[in-house]
């Protein structure tokens, strides 16, 4: 198992280590535009694009660690050894765990340095990006979740069109659903903002966060099924 | 003995590193005053100075970075996971509620309706899957490097004792801070680093005997993370009932007997386990 840990940290080091840039970009904006960010506004705006930019750039380096191990002789060669392919697949869903981990370390690190930054400055009215950023990285588990089995099956290429098309029918799908309900969205709409601003009065929102950890465990369950299915398909 | 006293060198370097990470923020405490972000900065390096002490102690000793307890371990122990999970929650109830029942209160715990204990134990799962991480900067200290080091000197009982008290009085910067802010008298400043040098061997007992069964230290930084939360998971619970505004949820001493008896109890199983694996050694 840990000869496997080593092989994901030389193949992937500069993806993980590229988690904890992520996380600052929110200051690495605020550096660069240092000249034109002044007022309360400035600070939240640059924290909000920073974090979001941030988790959308941690997501793409996230998917990038599954690329290169989508060749047969690997499949084969993995499949036979000790830990077999479950213990390969299994050290990959924990090396994008931790990556996740450690983005979300890293923006909470620095969006707070940002925040207390702003109150040595004196400017009021500048709020953590926390409150946004961990619903977010739920959705960035769960989407981890449904992206990997789809890498596995199909390999890094193909599987990343396959869920495209997917993703694409269920927006389309969403769209319909809103289109049908649109004189009730508003109504729909203020029950979600109630539902996330008194989440702890209700157990929904708490309870898909915890499905969205238990939907990353199922994946890491199909992956293991779909690996060597998928390995067949895989180029030499 | 060569062995014992490497491992001493390296207690008292390790020990060396961290007691200067608390004496630091003191040293700086008129900076972290006037500076909120230089506060932000130290108290971050602080929190993960038992990690950095590790790290740097094994690079110094040239001791090597093998064995930090670093996997996860799943298989087979999702019940240590699961133990981890609910035992800080559970503690941390019982220190507080049964003493505001006895106290004749049990009106304040209008909020502890099954929808909402359902909602606050999803929400501590959640966030503890997630957010405890940050607390490896504490357990791969604490758990992974100085109760290995300081088992084969002081026995179990002594890791724990010692142990306990050591981690206790390393949180000294954050438990006087008010008092060197003139915030609060010294007695009371006392009072605080008691209680916790009370509460905290409870959980070192608990924490060490995870890590061993594991044989890994996420199932002690899950288990940190959830008591961390817990005590605001279940503040708000009490806030959600009918509780007056200057209702004083003081519960003295029985706030640390759940701690008392966890310590206790996961004391006894070490020293159980530690028995029957003896005859084996010799």
């Amino acid at each position: 198992m840990t000869g496997l840990v080593y092989k994901e940290w030389k193949q992937n080091k500069w993806f993980i280590l590229g988690m904890v840039i992520c996380g600052a970009l929110p200051l690495i904006l605020l550096i660069v535009f240092h000249d034109s960010v002044k007022t309360a506004s400035h600070y939240q705006l640059v924290l909000n694009t920073g974090s979001i930019v941030g988790i959308l750039i941690a997501g793409m380096l996230q998917m990038m660690t599954l690329g290169g191990d989508d060749r047969r002789l690997w499949a084969y060669f993995i499949s036979a050894s000790p830990d077999g392919s479950k213990g390969f697949i299994r050290v990959k869903y924990e090396m994008i765990f931790f990556m996740i981990l450690t983005f979300l370390l890293s923006i909470h690190f620095f969006d707070n340095l940002i925040l207390m930054f702003t109150v040595d400055k004196g400017i009021e009215g500048v709020y953590d990006a926390g409150n946004m950023v961990l619903p977010l990285i739920f959705l960035q588990i769960f989407l981890r979740a449904v992206d990997i089995p789809f890498s596995y099956r199909f390999g890094a290429k193909k599987g990343s069109i396959i869920k495209m098309i997917l993703m694409v029918l269920c927006a389309i799908t969403v769209l319909i659903v809103i289109m049908i309900n649109i004189d009730d969205l508003d109504v729909i709409i203020d029950g979600i903002k109630d539902k996330m601003a008194n989440y702890s009065e209700t157990p929904l929102i708490p309870a898909i966060l915890v499905l969205s950890l238990i939907a990353y465990y199922i994946s890491y369950r199909i992956s293991c099924r779909l690996y060597m299915k998928g390995a067949e398909q895989y180029d030499k | 003995m060569t062995n014992k006293k490497d491992d001493l060198r390296r207690l008292g370097i390790y020990l060396l590193i961290v007691a200067s990470s608390s004496a630091m923020l003191f040293v700086f405490f008129k900076l972290i005053n006037q500076s909120e972000t230089a506060f932000a900065i130290l108290s971050e390096v602080f929190c993960a100075a038992p990690a950095l002490a590790n790290l740097i102690t094994r690079a110094v000793t040239k001791e090597g970075f093998r064995d930090m307890k670093l996997h996860l371990h799943l298989t087979g122990n999702l019940r240590y996971y699961l133990l981890a999970f609910l035992l800080p929650f559970v503690c941390t109830f019982m220190s507080y509620i049964p003493p505001i029942i006895l106290g004749g209160h049990s009106d304040w715990l209008g909020g502890f309706t099954l929808k909402n204990i359902v909602a606050a134990i999803l929400m501590l799962a959640a966030q503890g899957a997630v957010m405890s991480a940050g607390l490896v900067g504490e357990e791969l200290g604490w758990r992974g490097y100085m109760n290995r080091k300081m088992e084969p000197l002081v026995g179990v009982v002594g890791t724990v004792l010692i142990g306990g008290a050591v981690w206790s009085l390393w949180h000294l910067p954050s438990d006087m801070s008010l008092y060197l802010a003139g915030e609060e008298t010294l007695s009371e400043a006392m009072k605080t680093v008691g209680g916790r040098l009370l509460f905290l061997p409870g959980y070192a007992a608990f924490y060490m005997w995870l890590t061993k069964k594991t044989d890994s230290v996420w199932p002690a930084v899950l288990s940190h993370g959830i008591s961390n939360t817990s005590r605001t998971c279940i503040m708000e619970l009490l806030r959600m009932g009918d509780i007056p505004e200057n209702a004083e949820i003081n519960t003295g001493f029985f706030e640390f007997v759940p701690f008392i008896i966890t310590g206790v109890v996961f004391l006894w199983l070490m020293l159980r386990d530690k028995k029957k694996t003896e005859p084996l050694r010799k």
